[in-house]
C-alpha cells in the first residue's frame, strides 16, 4: 500500500476514476455477499429456534440462543466443551511442534550446505504431494506399536510429524534475509546454533506466524485420522469429529440446529487468529520473498 | 586401560546378545499365531474381572448404559467391566477391520456388512442359546444374518427399510395404494412426489418387483438385463415423466413435504422430521402398486436390519455373547423402542401394544411382506445402479437393453 | 583414504561396534555405537525376526476354529495377521538399513581413528565431537527430529502402501480371517490393459482429475488475484474490512461449510426453490445430480480457494516496485496490457512453488469431492466410478465400500508416481535456482 502510495501524488479525480471507485466498490459488495452467504446461513441456522436439518426456506421461523446454551450445557450425549479443550489442546501442540519442524528444515536447506541436501530436498517435495490419509491404516499400527492410540499425544504426532514436507514456503523466506548478517555473526564468533536462534530466527517473525496459523487449523477440521486413531473412545474426540456424531441419519433433525452452534464456536478462535495476524499474513510469507 | 576398556565392551556385547537370545524364546510364535483368546478359560473363572468394550452410535450410549446397568444386575455373581465406545452401526465395520484386536467384543452394524465381516473372519458364530434367538426374532431378520446354515449376529431391529410417507391432506388412503393415484392427486394439487430412482437402494424396488434380483442359495443371480427388467425401466421413465414426480432422497423430502411435496418414499429415520411438519396430516403405509409392462405390480422394496456382533478376535467370547444375547432379547429391544424409536425383530416386542401403534413402524411391516433382504445384494451392484437411475432421470437410456446389459456386465464383473 | 594396518581391536570392531573408538580412547564414542548395536539386537530378537521370517509369505497359519462342548462355542484360534507382517516386516528390513549404515560409520570411526593415532594426531574428544554439532554438522542436529518424524510416519507407511499393490489384499484375502500374499505386478497388469473396463475408467477419471486439477488451480488463483487487485485499487477503502470478508470463510471448517454448499444446491434447496419462486427456471436444476455436477464442484471450489490465494498474493502484489508501473503508465500502456506484461509474470515468478504445490494439492482435493458429490452422479461408463470422481476419492471408495486394498494402492502409486514426476519436473524448471543462489 505505502509503496504505491509514493508515486501517486494527489491529483484530482477524474469522472473516470470516481466511476471505476463506484464500480469496484459495488463488485467488492456483491462479492462479499457471495463469500459470506454461507456463512450467514450458517449464523441464521445456529440461532434457529425450529429443530429439523432440511429447510427450504431461508430465513428462520424463530431465533434463539438455546442451541448455543445447549452445546455447553447438555454435555450428557454430545460432550462439546470437553471436544472443543481436546482440541484446543492438540492444536496449541501440533502448531508449535510442527512450526518448530518446519524452521528448522527450511533453515537447513536454506543456509546448510552438505551433500545430501539437494536429494533430500527433491524427495521431501515428492513425498509432500502424497495424500497422507491413504495410509492412515500403517500410521494407526506404527502409533499402536508405540502404545500411542487412543491418546491426544498421538494425535499430536500425526498431526507434526510430517511438518517437514512444508518446507518450501518458510526455505523461500529464509533465502531472502542476507547472508551478510550471518557471516558477520559468525566472524564475532557465534555458532550456527547461535545464528539460527539469535538472528535468523527474530527476523522471521512473519513466516512463524504462517506456519503457526496454517498448522493451528488442522485440528479443528481433521476428522478422518481422528477417527481412525480414537477408535470410539469419545472422551479424546476433537470438535470435527465429534460434530459429525451429530448429524448422523438419525440425529441429524434434532441436533442440526446445534451442529451448528458448534460449527460457529470453533470458527470463532479461527477468526480472532486471522483477524489478529492478518498484517503479518498478507505481508508475511511473501514479503521476504521480494525484499531481500 | 584402554584395551581393557575395549575387552569389556565386547564382553557386554556378548551379555546383551545372550539376553536378546533369551527373550526372544519367551516371546510368542511369530506372526502372533499363539492360541489366545485366553485359551486358559474363555469362560472367564469366578470372581475374575471381565473387561468388555461395546460400540454404539452416540445417540445409543444411554441406551447401552441401561442394558449394560440391567445386565450387571441380571448377573450378580460376575463382576464386569464394561467401557462404551462411540462407533455409529454403518462405521463399525470399517473401524473393526483397521484393527480387530482393538475392535469392541460386542458392537452393532448394519446388515450390508454381514457378508464382509464373516468373510473376513471378524465374526464369532453364534451357537450359545442358537434356537432361542432363532425363534424369538421374526424369520427375515434371522435370515440375514444366518449365512451357510450358520447364525453369525444377534438380530437387534428389523426396521432398515423403506415405505411410502404421504400428505393425507392432498392423497388420500385410496390414492396412496397405486402409483397413478399419487401421481393423480399430485398432479391434481400441482404438487411434487419423490421415488429416489437415483439412490440404488430404492431403485432396486422396480426390479424386485419384477422379480428380478432373485436370489439363489445366498448368491445372488444377476440378470435383470431381460424383457422384465426392460419393463422395469419403461414403467420408470413413465413415472420420472408423469409431471408430479420430483427427484431427490432425504433432503429433497424433508424439506418440501407439506408445501412443495405430497409425499415421497423414505425411512425410518425420516420419521420425527416429517410428522412435526405434517402433524394430523402424517401419513406412512407400504410402497404403492405401479403399471409394469401392461400388468399392475407392488412395488417391493430391500429389507435391512440392525445386528449385535461378537467379535472373533475377543478374550472373553461366553461373556460378550451373554452380553450380546441380552441386548437383544425382548425387553431391551422395548427398551430400545422406546428411547431410540427403533423398530424391534423381536416377536413378542413387535407385537406390543406400544411398537403396533407407531404408524411408521407399521407401513414398514406392510411393505416387508414384499420385501428381499439386502445381504446377498453384490457388492458391485450399487455403483452401476445408481449410474443406470440417474440416466432414466436425466432422460439418456434410449436403449434399455444395452444400458441394462452393461449394468449388469459391471455388477457381476466387480465379484 | 589410505588403509592403514589395524591390529586386534580393529577386526573386533567389525564384531562389536564401538570398539575400535573405545581402544584409541574415544569411549564415550565407543560406547553409543556399541549402545546402539546392542539395541538392535535386541530389536530383532524380541521384534523383528519373527515379522521378518514370515515376510516372504505373509504369514502361513491362517485363523480357524474348533467346537469347545464345554462352553458351547466354536472358539477362533486366531491366525498370522498378513497385513501387520507386512508392515513390520518392513518396519524391520527398514531399521535393518538403518543399522547397517551405522554399522559403515562404525568402520569408518575406527579406521579414521587408528588412523589419526598412528598419525600421532590427538583424536577429537567426545566434547569437541559435540561441538561440531552446533556448526559444521549443524544439520544434523536440525534435521534429525523432522526425518525421524517423516521416516516413521510417512515413508514407511508410503512403502507399506506400494507394497499392498503388489499383493491380493482385498475383499476374500482380510486379515485376521483369510491371509493375503504377494502376486507380483498382477494389479498393474489388471488397471493398465488386461481388464478393459477398469482401465478404461481409469483413463477416464485420470482425464477428469486432471481437468479438474488444471481449471480449480487456475480459476482460484486468476480469481484470487483478480480480487487482490481490486482491493488492492487505490480508490477502495476499507482494505481490511474486504479482505477480513473473505478470510473468515476459510475459519469455518470445509465439512461444514459444504455440507452447507450441498443443502443449498440440491434439487429442491434454497437456490432453487429461491429461483423457481422467481420463476427464473421451470424444472430445479440438477446442480449434483447431472453432469453440471462438474461445473458446480469447480465453481464451489473457488469460493473454498479463492481466499485463500487472496492472503497469499495480496502481500507479493503491494511489493511490485511502483515505478514500473509508473513508467509503464507514461509509455501509455493500458492496465490490461501491464497486467500482462508486469503483473502476471512477477506473479507468476514469485508464486510459482505455491502454484505447483496447489495443483498436486488439487488432484488430491479429497475434501470437496468427498463431501459436495461423493463421486456423484455414478456413471455407468465408469467402473464403480462418478463424473466428478477424482482418482483419490475412486480409490478411498474401493477400500472402505468394496475392500479392494490392492487396486487402491496400485492406483495410489500411479497418481503418486504422475505427481511426483510433474512436480519434480516444474519445480527444477521454476527451481528458484538463481533465486537461492543470489544471497549464497
Amino acid at each position: 500500500m505505502k509503496k504505491q502510495n509514493i508515486g501517486t501524488p494527489a491529483y484530482h479525480l477524474t469522472f473516470r476514476t470516481r466511476a471505476f471507485n463506484f464500480i469496484s466498490h459495488v463488485a467488492l459488495t456483491v462479492l462479499s455477499v457471495i463469500w459470506l452467504f454461507p456463512v450467514f446461513w450458517l449464523l441464521l441456522n445456529s440461532f434457529r429456534e425450529e429443530s429439523g436439518a432440511y429447510t427450504s426456506y431461508f430465513l428462520p421461523k424463530g431465533l434463539t440462543f438455546q442451541n448455543y446454551i445447549n452445546l455447553f450445557t447438555n454435555t450428557g450425549l454430545y460432550d462439546f466443551p470437553l471436544w472443543f479443550m481436546n482440541t484446543l489442546i492438540v492444536a496449541i501442540f501440533s502448531c508449535l511442534i510442527t512450526t518448530m519442524f518446519v524452521l528448522m528444515t527450511s533453515y537447513v536447506f536454506s543456509r546448510l550446505r552438505f551433500p545430501a541436501r539437494r536429494p533430500m530436498m527433491n524427495i521431501m517435495l515428492v513425498l509432500g504431494m502424497f495424500p497422507g490419509f491413504m495410509s492412515m491404516v500403517a500410521v494407526y499400527h506404527v502409533l499402536k506399536l508405540m502404545n500411542l492410540t487412543q491418546t491426544l499425544t498421538g494425535l499430536v504426532i500425526v498431526y507434526s510429524a510430517g511438518a517437514a514436507l512444508s518446507y518450501y514456503i518458510a526455505k523461500g523466506f529464509f533465502d531472502t534475509i542476507p547472508r551478510a548478517l550471518d557471516e558477520a555473526a559468525t566472524i564475532d564468533g557465534a555458532s550456527k546454533n547461535t545464528v539460527f536462534w539469535r538472528i535468523t530466527l527474530p527476523m522471521s517473525r512473519p513466516i512463524i506466524t504462517f506456519t503457526l496459523l496454517s498448522s493451528f487449523i488442522a485440528p479443528w477440521v481433521d476428522f478422518i485420522f481422528v477417527s481412525v486413531l480414537m477408535k470410539g473412545k469419545a472422551d479424546k474426540f476433537t470438535v470435527a469429529l465429534g460434530l459429525r456424531q451429530m448429524i448422523e441419519r438419525e440425529t441429524v433433525s434434532a441436533y442440526f440446529t446445534q451442529f451448528c452452534a458448534g460449527a460457529v464456536v470453533v470458527s470463532i478462535p479461527l477468526v480472532i487468529l486471522f483477524l489478529m495476524t492478518q498484517k503479518h499474513y498478507v505481508g508475511g510469507i511473501t514479503g521476504g520473498a521480494t525484499k531481500g | 586401560m584402554k584395551k581393557l576398556i575395549a575387552l569389556t565392551l565386547a564382553a557386554l556385547m556378548l551379555l546383551a546378545f545372550m539376553a536378546g537370545c533369551a527373550t526372544s524364546s519367551d516371546s510368542p510364535p511369530p506372526g502372533g499365531g499363539n492360541a489366545s483368546p485366553g485359551s486358559a478359560s474363555p469362560g472367564g473363572a469366578p470372581g475374575e474381572v471381565i473387561d468388555l468394550l461395546v460400540w454404539g452410535p452416540q445417540e445409543g450410549q444411554a441406551f447401552l448404559q441401561k442394558a449394560i446397568e440391567e445386565f450387571q444386575a441380571a448377573n450378580p455373581g460376575t463382576t464386569y467391566n464394561f467401557t462404551l465406545g462411540v462407533v455409529g452401526e454403518d462405521m463399525a465395520q470399517t473401524r473393526l477391520s483397521e484393527d480387530p484386536e482393538a475392535g469392541a467384543d460386542v458392537f452393532s452394524f448394519v446388515d450390508d456388512g454381514l457378508r464382509n465381516l464373516v468373510n473376513a473372519g471378524m465374526l464369532y458364530e453364534v451357537t450359545r442359546n442358537a434356537d432361542d434367538i432363532k425363534s424369538r426374532n421374526v424369520e427375515s431378520s434371522v435370515d440375514i444374518v444366518t449365512l451357510d446354515g450358520k447364525l453369525w449376529a444377534y438380530p437387534q431391529t428389523a426396521d432398515n427399510g423403506y415405505f411410502f410417507f404421504y400428505d393425507k391432506s392432498v392423497i388420500s388412503e385410496e390414492d396412496v395404494k397405486s402409483l397413478d393415484g399419487i401421481i393423480a392427486a399430485s398432479n391434481a394439487a400441482g404438487k411434487k412426489f419423490t421415488y429416489p430412482i437415483g439412490v440404488a437402494w430404492v431403485t432396486a424396488s422396480w426390479f424386485l418387483a419384477q422379480g428380478q434380483l432373485s436370489l439363489v442359495d445366498g448368491q445372488q443371480v444377476c440378470d435383470f438385463n431381460n424383457a422384465n427388467g426392460v419393463a422395469a425401466v419403461e414403467a420408470m421413465q413413465a413415472m420420472v415423466n408423469s409431471g408430479a414426480w420430483g427427484n431427490g432422497w432425504v433432503d429433497e423430502l424433508v424439506e418440501g413435504i407439506g408445501t412443495t411435496h405430497s409425499g415421497g418414499v423414505g425411512g425410518i429415520w425420516m420419521v420425527a422430521d416429517i410428522s412435526a411438519k405434517l402433524g394430523d396430516n402424517f401419513g406412512a403405509t407400504k410402497l404403492p402398486t405401479a403399471k409394469i409392462g401392461g400388468k399392475e405390480v407392488q412395488l417391493s422394496s430391500f429389507f435391512g436390519c440392525k445386528h449385535v456382533g461378537v467379535n472373533s478376535q475377543t478374550k472373553n467370547p461366553v461373556a460378550a455373547m451373554e452380553f450380546a444375547d441380552f441386548l437383544t432379547s425382548e425387553a431391551m429391544q422395548l427398551l430400545n423402542f422406546e428411547m431410540r424409536g427403533m423398530g424391534p425383530s423381536n416377536k413378542n416386542a413387535g407385537a406390543s401394544a406400544e411398537v403396533q401403534a407407531d404408524i411408521a413402524l407399521a407401513a414398514l411391516a406392510l411393505q416387508s411382506n414384499y420385501a428381499v433382504s439386502q445381504r446377498d445384494v453384490l457388492g458391485g451392484y450399487w455403483s452401476p445402479v445408481e449410474a443406470l437411475g440417474n440416466m432414466i432421470i436425466n432422460n439418456e437410456v434410449t436403449n434399455i437393453q444395452a444400458a441394462l446389459d452393461e449394468v449388469v456386465a459391471q455388477i457381476t464383473e466387480a465379484n | 583414504m589410505r588403509k592403514p594396518r589395524g591390529d586386534v581391536f580393529t577386526a573386533l570392531n567389525f564384531l562389536v561396534m564401538g570398539v575400535g573408538c573405545a581402544a584409541r580412547g574415544q569411549v564415550a564414542k565407543g560406547l553409543l555405537l556399541l549402545a546402539g548395536q546392542a539395541s538392535y539386537i535386541f530389536f530383532l530378537l524380541s521384534f523383528g525376526l519373527r515379522y521378518l521370517s514370515e515376510f516372504l509369505t505373509l504369514g502361513n497359519n491362517e485363523q480357524y476354529t474348533v467346537w469347545n462342548e464345554e462352553l458351547q462355542i466354536n472358539q477362533v484360534i486366531t491366525g498370522d495377521n498378513s497385513m501387520l507382517i507386512l508392515l513390520f516386516g518392513i518396519l524391520t528390513v527398514a531399521v535393518t538399513i538403518l543399522f547397517v549404515y551405522v554399522y559403515i560409520i562404525n568402520i569408518r570411526f575406527g579406521f579414521k581413528a587408528l588412523q589419526m593415532k598412528n598419525e600421532g594426531q590427538p583424536l577429537p574428544t567426545f566434547r569437541e565431537d559435540l561441538k561440531t554439532l552446533w556448526n559444521d554438522k549443524y544439520h544434523l542436529v536440525l534435521l534429525t527430529l523432522p526425518t525421524l518424524g517423516l521416516l516413521i510416519l510417512t515413508v514407511l507407511p508410503l512403502i507399506f502402501m506400494i507394497s499392498m499393490a503388489f499383493t491380493n489384499f482385498d475383499r476374500d484375502h482380510q486379515p485376521p480371517g483369510k491371509l493375503f500374499t504377494w502376486v507380483g505386478f498382477e494389479n498393474f497388469k489388471e488397471i493398465l490393459w488386461s481388464n478393459p473396463r477398469k482401465s478404461q475408467t481409469f483413463l477416464s477419471v485420470l482425464g477428469w482429475t486432471l481437468i479438474w486439477a488444471v481449471s480449480a488451480t487456475t480459476t482460484c488463483y486468476f480469481g484470487g488475484m483478480a480480487l487482490a487487485l481490486l482491493i488492492n485499487r487505490k480508490g477502495v477503502r476499507f482494505k481490511k474490512m474486504w479482505r477480513a470478508f473473505f478470510a473468515i470463510t476459510i475459519a469455518v471448517p470445509q465439512f461444514v461449510s459444504l455440507l452447507l454448499m450441498r443443502q443449498f444446491l440440491n434439487d429442491n434447496g434454497t437456490l432453487n426453490n429461491m429461483l423457481l419462486n422467481l420463476e427464473l427456471i421451470e424444472a430445479p436444476i440438477r446442480f449434483l445430480t447431472s453432469d453440471l455436477a462438474r461445473v458446480t464442484v469447480i465453481v464451489v471450489n473457488l469460493w473454498v480457494g479463492v481466499p485463500y490465494t487472496l492472503l497469499i498474493t495480496t502481500g507479493i502484489l503491494m511489493n511490485i516496485p511502483a515505478d514500473l508501473y509508473e513508467s509503464a503508465r507514461i509509455d501509455g500502456a493500458s492496465p490490461f496490457v501491464m497486467f500482462r506484461k508486469i503483473t502476471l509474470p512477477y506473479m507468476l515468478f514469485v508464486t510459482a512453488p505455491y502454484l505447483i504445490t496447489q495443483f498436486a494439492g488439487n488432484i488430491n482435493a479429497f475434501n470437496v469431492i468427498f463431501l459436495l458429490t461423493n463421486g456423484n452422479p455414478r456413471s455407468i461408463e465408469y467402473y464403480q466410478a462418478g463424473k466428478t470422481d477424482l482418482l483419490i476419492t475412486w480409490l478411498y471408495r474401493q477400500t472402505v465400500d468394496e475392500q479392494d486394498f490392492k487396486l487402491a494402492s496400485t492406483i495410489g502409486i500411479i497418481i503418486f508416481f504422475i505427481i511426483g514426476t510433474l512436480s519434480l519436473i516444474s519445480f527444477n524448471l521454476f527451481a528458484s535456482k538463481k533465486r537461492e543462489d543470489e544471497f549464497s
